[in-house]
């Protein structure tokens, strides 16, 4: 468990990191089209991978904060039990998605590997390293509900 | 039809027991291709979603809501209100207008309408209250002034809103002005007018007033950057927004000396956090909006729709009246993102030009952060305001909330508030 917290502690660091790389090198491709009328052949590419990271990474950080917006006027002024049933239910539908996140994200992942597709584009990226994305953070999703649900049923009730 | 009754229930069924709205969107989408095709049609997935989050446009998001994080760390709102009121304190209903107009320049360089609302109503509301303003002055002028976040660009709903149509968001984006500004004018006209026995400051001299302006150039100048980039046509709105973001932590840090690069690490994690929840609602949704697709959903209820043979302004007022009844318990982006698939096409079948169609749902989204019980800017005048009673926060906002409803009905009228401009 501690280590799962520090994983997403540095995957909150590496994700802020991105962000930053993301308006640097917009910023320096808007710079150099201006400037020096010689646009980056990659700075486009490169950015939407950085958002995707940001993304789907970001849904796991997120969960571990407790920071979703969920609709909560009717769960509010429950009883405890009652709660505490609508959490694992939540965390259970998250679960569930985390799996199917990693099972078809994986294929995918696995299928690009294999046949080493890369990017249709000048860069030719090998399309491995971004589709790992997704089975990642749905990794991180589920074992980040599976955390929150041990906490829920072995903390003593408050 | 058995499929949208089966969706709907869930959705709300799941929505209700709490489930984050992103992973309630993202079960149901996954469940309902699983009910309709079996697992393989979920083989298709993995492409759909690097496919939708490969849109360029898209990269604005967490970038204008950077420059939001960057203005409230480095006190960017607090420089701008301070320096309208040196120019209007001495008018009536001043504070309330100086908030307007605060609420307006920042509304014109961030995307959403939280960071503005808490870095001026901080100042604002106790201000108001001291010097006799009204309740429904002083909490109505910030909770709406904030929401107009929504409507003047740059704005994350109309980014969200082009990325799921084809409506290009350099047009949505110039279309947002003109509507912004008749509500901001509206509310300064409610506030003149309800703001009768309130002390009032004598202007400082002139030559104070100009030094002002000078000392804010560098921030004044941000929204002009991103009309003018727009207008241009030489940057894309990304564009704008990446060298928007670089430009308002340089003169943060160089210029106004509030923050230093050792804040900057901390403003990233904060900016990337609170765009990831917005985001992540974005990726839950694509699941959604693929088994929508994938189902032809969106096509059979237009079809059904158009086959009532009502009139379209019947069509549209009942689009309205639905998302007035969701922003009562929503938040926009879920809004946006569940509706728009659906409510889109048949607009467009019922000829209703794409722009126009956007705004009005904007000024929609206003009233969403306004309406109770789930009502965003109510919330953060509530973490203002402490010792406040939740009700008479929205019982005062409601006053100032019809300015919203009477620009709405304006553009109703007269659609050439947008499709002139664009």
């Amino acid at each position: 468990m501690k280590l799962l917290d520090r994983g997403l502690t540095v995957i909150e660091y590496i994700i802020g990191t991105f962000m930053f790389i993301l308006m640097i090198i917009i910023c320096y491709d808007v710079t150099a089209r201006g400037l020096f009328n010689s646009p980056t052949i990659w700075a486009n590419e490169i950015s939407l991978y950085l958002l995707q990271a940001i993304i789907l990474l970001g849904m796991a950080v997120n969960l571990r904060y407790k920071e979703h917006i969920q609709v909560t006027f009717l769960i509010a002024n429950l009883k405890p039990t009652a709660k505490k049933f609508l959490n694992t239910f939540y965390l259970l539908v998250i679960l569930a998605f985390s799996v199917v996140v990693i099972k078809y994200g994986y294929d995918y992942f696995a299928a690009a590997l294999e046949t080493g597709r890369r990017s249709s584009t000048l860069l030719e990226i090998p399309l491995y390293i971004p589709y790992s994305i997704m089975p990642l953070s749905g990794l991180l999703l589920g074992l980040e509900a599976v955390r929150q649900m041990i906490v829920l049923w072995t903390k003593k009730e408050a | 039809m058995t499929y949208i009754l089966f969706m709907t229930l869930a959705l709300l069924v799941i929505l209700l027991a709490g489930t984050p709205v992103a992973f309630s969107l993202g079960i149901v989408g996954i469940g309902a291709l699983v009910f309709a095709d079996g697992f393989d049609s979920l083989n298709q997935m993995p492409i759909v979603i690097y496919k939708s989050l490969g849109d360029f446009i898209l990269v604005a998001i967490p970038l204008f809501i950077l420059i939001g994080t960057i203005l409230e760390r480095g006190k960017i709102g607090e420089a701008l209100y301070n320096l309208a009121y040196k120019w209007l304190s001495n008018i009536r209903g001043g504070i309330a207008i100086t908030t307007i107009v605060a609420c307006v320049f920042i509304a014109a360089i961030v995307g959403a309408s939280m960071s503005a609302i808490l870095a001026i109503g901080a100042i604002a509301i106790p201000q108001m209250l001291k010097r006799g303003y009204s309740k429904s002055v002083t909490y109505g002028t910030v909770a709406v002034g904030a929401s107009l976040g929504i409507l003047i660009p740059p704005s994350v709903p109309m980014l969200i809103y082009s990325s799921l149509t084809d409506a290009s968001p350099s047009k949505l984006f110039f279309a947002g002005y003109l509507p912004g500004f008749i509500v901001a004018i509206f509310l300064m006209i409610y506030a003149y007018f309800r703001s009768k026995n309130v002390e009032r400051q004598p202007l400082p001299p002139l030559k104070e007033r100009l030094q002002a302006v000078v000392k804010e150039i560098p921030a004044l100048l941000i929204p002009f950057l991103i009309i003018g980039g727009i207008y241009s046509g030489w940057v894309t709105p990304t564009e704008v927004a990446a060298v928007c973001a670089l430009y308002s932590l340089l003169i943060a840090i160089y210029y106004y000396k509030i923050i230093g690069w050792k804040d900057v690490p901390r403003i990233f994690l904060e900016g990337t956090r609170t765009s990831t929840i917005i985001l992540s609602i974005f990726a839950g949704a694509l699941f959604f909006g693929h088994a929508l697709t994938y189902l032809r959903l969106p096509q059979i209820i237009s079809d059904f729709t158009l086959s009532l043979e009502m009139p379209a302004i019947m069509i549209l007022l009942i689009m309205i009246a639905i998302w007035t009844v969701m922003g009562f318990f929503m938040d926009v982006m879920s809004i946006l993102l569940i509706t728009v698939p659906i409510f889109y096409p048949v607009a467009m079948a019922l000829g209703y030009d794409p722009i126009w169609f956007g705004i009005v749902l904007m000024i929609v989204m206003e009233m969403a952060v306004l309406t109770p019980p789930v009502g965003m800017n109510l919330f953060a005048i509530q973490s203002i305001q402490r010792d406040e009673k939740f009700n008479t926060i929205v019982v005062s906002t409601m006053p100032a909330m019809m300015t919203l409803v009477l620009c709405l009905i304006l553009l109703l009228i007269f659609p050439q508030i947008v499709t002139a401009v664009v």
